[in-house]
């Protein structure tokens, strides 16, 4: 039970990598677009 | 007269102490090639200590992948902890193991430096769980603030790369944190607080019970609370218990403890980008929203409870809830102070302020920016300062600017969406438990008081809070699995999207002021700034406040 409680953590971290690597991609879209 | 005196004692006073504090922050922090011996003797031992990780300087988003690792590992270390507690030493009085969804959303609380708590520390915590899962959060949580700030600060100071997380977590742990704390926690020991690792005292009463009376190390663990703006209590009441708030002076020190570094972080913001007039404006911003919550927070409270209304008695402020000790004054002002730095802790019930006095530090939490949480109060204001660059530049149909980049689409939309996340995670699961028996079944007070309770508990852990507003039937799974999911998402969203704002920035070519930029040491900036909190603040959360404290204050007077 406690390790169903440890992974949703995971799961909201996940959330938050996946939002980080989203955002980055905009930057090098961007970066791509002005060069 | 004396309620006046005080409030500008604490207020001032922090104010003041906050400006060396921000220098020596900044020294630590951010130590230039002129730092001096002592501060390269610190850095070559903590890049020792890093090993691999320390050795790379991090752009933007290595910077946060490695500070959300960093989370993970202090997350998993808590959980368990706290999940094998029963297993393992320093259990003087045999804690049991604790239910789930607690231990997820004690996790979630500590590691996000929210330390909203569901438990009660006392009745359910060993000393070793209380040390290792929770303490070591309050120095590393907070820590982790700074070093967000400060890689912010790196990257709108026009560096590209921001730095090493993990050495600069170092630098804010020991060369920040533990030298304040153990000055500040050596005062709370002279001002008659416990710090001990004997359990729980046994005295017999006058009428022969036998008493048994909490106590541990708990100057430690409430002086890096306030310095860290954690909140989380030694002992349930937190600090309305009088072991963890003695005397008035113990009241004071505590109370500037809880603003002190929130203060200097601005300062510290300044320095690294090489404008201290414009810290200055920002302080002074910040200052006159404080300064309003705390009149208007101070006033309303002035007035009695309803509750004595119908009593045949004289009378006088509102003392309900109240530490008689010190008065109503620092009730409403811990209240206030505590909210508007992300701090927590509670010198008096929430719960039993008058309507509008909860009003007050409900906004603080709203706006989360009014000094806000070490480290990331700054970050926050910061996202306000885009926005208002932003609307000031379409005013005057020219391209914003901020420190000499070009504020661009891309900028003001991770800004919008930053406040508009946090904004998110309080109104929608504060309707959700509004409607289902999730949030109905667990008020202990109906109408527009349960209505505010529930949206001051998603208030508190979306802006890493933690104070509760009480009253409400908080430990179970559904707040504890809502609370918990909140509080790490609104903890990480407002620190990954204002650093890919800097880090944009930073790849800018810098662009000279001309006499259409907005001067950001200017008075006009200052009111800018103000106007676009306000506005933005008010529209967001003037609905839901009409609801809960407003419609509370109104069916009074009717």
């Amino acid at each position: 039970m406690n390790l169903a409680y440890w992974l949703l953590g995971m799961v909201c971290f996940a959330l938050l990598f996946g939002l980080t690597e989203w955002v980055a991609r905009g930057d090098a879209k961007d970066e791509g677009a002005s060069s | 007269m004396n309620a006046v005196l005080f409030v500008l004692l604490i207020v001032g006073g922090t104010a003041a102490l906050s400006w060396p504090l921000g220098r020596y922050m900044k020294w630590s922090m951010d130590p230039g090639a002129d730092a001096g011996p002592v501060s390269h003797g610190f850095n070559r031992w903590f890049l020792r200590f890093a090993g691999p990780l320390g050795q790379k300087q991090q752009n933007w988003k290595q910077y946060m992948l490695a500070l959300l690792v960093f989370n993970v590992v202090s997350f998993s270390v808590s959980f368990a902890f706290m999940a094998l507690q029963q297993h393992l030493p320093l259990n003087p009085d045999g804690m049991k193991d604790l239910e789930g969804s607690l231990i997820f959303n004690t996790s979630a609380s500590f590691m996000t430096n929210t330390n909203l708590q569901h438990y009660s520390g006392e009745a359910s915590m060993s000393y070793l769980s209380q040390l290792c899962a929770l303490m070591w959060q309050q120095f590393v949580s907070a820590a982790t603030g700074i070093a967000a700030l400060t890689a912010l600060a790196r990257g709108l100071s026009g560096r590209k790369v921001m730095g090493n997380f993990f050495v600069d977590l170092q630098r804010a742990a020991f060369l920040v944190l533990l030298p304040v704390a153990i000055v500040v926690a050596s005062l709370m020991v002279f001002g008659s607080m416990p710090m001990t690792l004997q359990g729980a005292a046994h005295a017999t009463t006058l009428e022969g019970v036998e008493q048994v009376i909490a106590r541990g190390p708990v100057a430690a663990f409430l002086t890096i609370k306030q310095l860290g703006t954690n909140g989380g209590g030694f002992f349930g009441p937190n600090c309305t218990h009088p072991f963890e708030d003695p005397t008035f002076w113990t009241n004071a020190l505590a109370m500037i403890s809880i603003i002190l570094i929130p203060m200097a972080s601005v300062w510290m913001f300044g320095r690294i980008i090489g404008r201290m007039r414009h810290a200055g404006v920002v302080f002074g911003v910040m200052m006159a929203l404080l300064l309003v919550k705390v009149s208007g927070a101070v006033w309303f409270e002035q007035a009695p409870t309803q509750a004595f209304a119908s009593l045949p008695i004289e009378q006088v402020a509102n003392l309900e809830g109240k530490e008689l000790r010190f008065g109503s004054t620092t009730g409403p002002l811990w209240a206030v102070i505590t909210t508007s730095t992300s701090n927590g802790s509670v010198g008096a019930m929430h719960d039993s302020l008058n309507p509008m006095t909860g009003l007050f530090p409900m906004i603080g939490m709203w706006l989360n920016a009014t000094y806000g949480g070490v480290g990331v109060g700054m970050i926050n204001m910061f996202v306000y300062i885009v926005l208002a660059v932003f609307i000031a530049g379409m005013m005057v149909g020219r391209t914003p600017e901020y420190l000499n980049r070009r504020v661009e689409a891309r900028e003001v939309k991770l800004a919008a969406v930053t406040l508009l996340a946090h904004a998110f995670l309080i109104l929608a699961p504060t309707a959700l438990f509004a409607v289902t028996e999730w949030g109905t079944k667990t008020l202990n007070n109906v109408g527009a008081h349960g209505f505010s309770e529930m949206l001051y508990e998603f208030s508190s852990s979306s802006a890493n809070n933690g104070s509760g507003f009480e009253g409400l039937g908080d430990a179970n799974p559904p707040w504890n699995i809502a609370t918990g999911i909140v509080m790490i998402l609104a903890r990480f969203i407002p620190i990954i999207l204002p650093l890919a704002i800097a880090g944009s920035l930073a790849a800018k070519k810098a662009t000279a002021e001309s006499a259409g930029t907005l001067k950001v040491e200017s008075g006009t900036f200052a009111v800018m700034l103000l106007a676009t909190i306000l506005v933005v603040g008010a529209l967001t959360f003037f609905p839901a406040a009409a609801l809960g404290p407003i419609a509370e204050h109104l069916k009074f007077m009717l």
